[in-house]
């Protein structure tokens, strides 16, 4: 079970994409709004709270690729590069396994979007559209992860 | 009629001493792949399936077959 939460996991982005919609949720059921002193005078207190943020999951990203690259030598990866960790193609199996659950995510959109964009217009509600747009994204990892697992429980 | 992929990778692997990882390093997989093959969860594909026949320096057609479930 610790293997599903490595490096390579979905779970990081999941975990990243939440707390946006989550900060995005409070930002819109706020009164704040932005005026032009927050522009003058200093960042407001939302940019602040996530520029905080996102440096706290570069530090927490740097932690965990770090320590999986001492465990993995031979599979080095970085925190900066510009494919998703979580899309394993160490040789074909893998390969194939990442490409049936990338499948799996394009059919979960080709469902999950139109709900939502029905949803939307039902409630017509800003933050009420956050939450199901938030949920339709998680889904899209939660699906992937269930689909790659077999490969997060085999990694060293 | 059903054909399903059987092979005898095990059995000639073991008979030329030589483990999963090495097998998965000769072929450029992982040795989890090799298990997967072994254990008839996996069907390679053409190429790893004549890797694999090269590597155990056997004919392919020894190595995997097509039989009816």
């Amino acid at each position: 079970m610790k293997n599903q939460l490595s490096a390579r996991s979905p779970f990081w982005q999941l975990i990243f994409m939440v707390h946006t919609i989550i900060m995005l949720i409070a930002y819109a059921l706020s009164d704040r709004t932005l005026t032009a002193e927050d522009y003058t005078v200093g960042f407001p207190d939302f940019f602040m709270f996530t520029a905080a943020s996102l440096v706290i999951f570069v530090i927490l990203g740097s932690i965990v690729v770090s320590r999986y690259n001492r465990r993995n030598p031979g599979k080095k990866m970085s925190i900066w590069q510009v494919a998703p960790p979580e899309i394993i193609m160490d040789d074909e199996r893998s390969g194939i396994i990442s490409a049936n659950a990338t499948r799996a995510v394009y059919l979960y959109g080709n469902i999950a979007w139109p709900v939502v964009a029905v949803a939307v217009a039902m409630f017509q509600s800003a933050p009420l559209a956050l939450v199901f747009i938030g949920a339709a994204m998680a889904g899209h990892y939660i699906v992937y992860w269930y689909h790659i697992r077999t490969l997060l429980e085999e990694s060293e | 009629m059903v054909l399903h992929l059987q092979n005898d990778v095990r059995a000639t692997r073991i008979n030329r001493g030589l483990s999963q990882s090495e097998l998965g390093s000769e072929c450029s997989v992982t040795r989890q792949t090799v298990a997967a093959i072994e254990a008839g969860d996996y069907s390679p594909s053409i190429t790893l399936a004549l890797k694999v026949a090269a590597a155990l320096n056997q004919p392919i057609t020894e190595l995997f077959w097509l039989e009816e479930k």
